[in-house]
């Protein structure tokens, strides 16, 4: 029965081993638990920044092009875009990541798994991201030290 | 003394009967692969921390300040623009460095005390994150709104020869 404490269970550590786990699983402290609960809200914070930037981005895409006078400057006006696919799969994850979080601050015993699932992915994200942005930088270079080596022939 | 049915805990659940949250074994190795996704990201953020350094270290010896008051103003607000880039990355860096490390405390030794820790350098840099991001955003709405007012060129066109 719910609310009563069984005198004959066998004690209970705040890391592993409660009566009713199964080998391999782990008490979330309740440390744990108060911190993913606290971090939520500037996981979501951090998301609706992500879409503001994304708006901000496209508003300034317009304007360029609204005011563009030749092809050079259209292109110009686009790169401003590049940062928005990377804005709205940071935004995504980032909201993902505050909605299982705020789950876990709810108490809902599946949230704990989806929370460090989204944790994972939000890491796992942005390093792949990390990992292209790096690549592109090194093309860039390269790139460049060519077209110089070109200029001087 | 209530009598207690003896039953076997279901798999799928992730609360046991005192109703506390429990994190699963695959629980524990989205964990381990969070925290290694964070160490390389926390070398990446040091590495960059560092070349911006040297990129300041160069502006402020190498590249000598020009004479002209506009010039100097310019060369104090990139300095300043590379010092913001050098805390960021190295406080951002270390957080996750730190976040990596004790979630590696808690897979492997099963360190409950390390998870909290990591939670909670995970939590500061989602502040911090947030801060920044929200600051980057202001800017950008500001230079928004000066560049609709005509006082900044909008992106990718070249001021008139008139302005």
């Amino acid at each position: 029965m719910q609310g009563e404490v069984n005198p004959f269970a066998p004690p209970r550590s705040s890391d592993n081993g409660g009566g009713s786990l199964t080998p391999g699983q782990r008490l979330l402290p309740e440390a744990a638990r108060r911190e993913l609960a606290a971090s939520a809200p500037w996981a979501l914070w951090t998301a609706r920044f992500a879409f503001a930037s994304m708006a901000l981005g496209v508003l300034s895409t317009a304007v360029g092009l609204g005011r563009a006078r030749n092809a050079v400057e259209v292109g110009g006006a686009l790169v401003s875009l590049i940062g928005l696919p990377i804005a709205v799969i940071l935004a995504l994850v980032f909201r993902r990541y505050a909605l299982k979080a705020a789950a876990v601050a709810r108490g809902e015993p599946r949230g704990v798994e989806a929370v460090i699932d989204a944790q994972r992915s939000l890491m796992k994200v942005v390093g792949v991201l990390t990992l292209i942005g790096i690549g592109l930088s090194f093309l860039l270079v390269v790139l460049g030290v060519l077209a110089g080596q070109a200029a001087r022939r | 003394v209530t009598q207690m049915e003896p039953s076997a805990p279901d798999p799928s659940s992730s609360a046991p009967a005192g109703g506390e949250l429990v994190i699963s074994d695959q629980a524990v190795a989205y964990l381990g692969s969070a925290g290694a996704w964070a160490r390389f990201l926390a070398v990446v953020g040091f590495a960059f921390a560092g070349l911006v350094s040297v990129g300041l270290l160069v502006l402020l010896t190498v590249v000598r300040p020009a004479e002209g008051t506009a010039q100097r103003s310019a060369m104090s607000a990139a300095a300043v623009l590379y010092g913001i880039w050098i805390v960021g990355a190295a406080v951002g860096a270390s957080l996750l460095w730190g976040y990596g490390r004790k979630l590696g405390a808690f897979t492997v030794r099963g360190d409950a005390v390390a998870l909290a820790g990591a939670f909670r350098n995970l939590r500061l840099l989602w502040m911090a994150g947030a801060v920044l991001y929200g600051l980057a955003v202001v800017i950008g709405a500001i230079i928004m709104l000066l560049m609709l007012a005509g006082v900044f060129p909008a992106p990718g066109t070249l001021p008139s020869p008139g302005r």
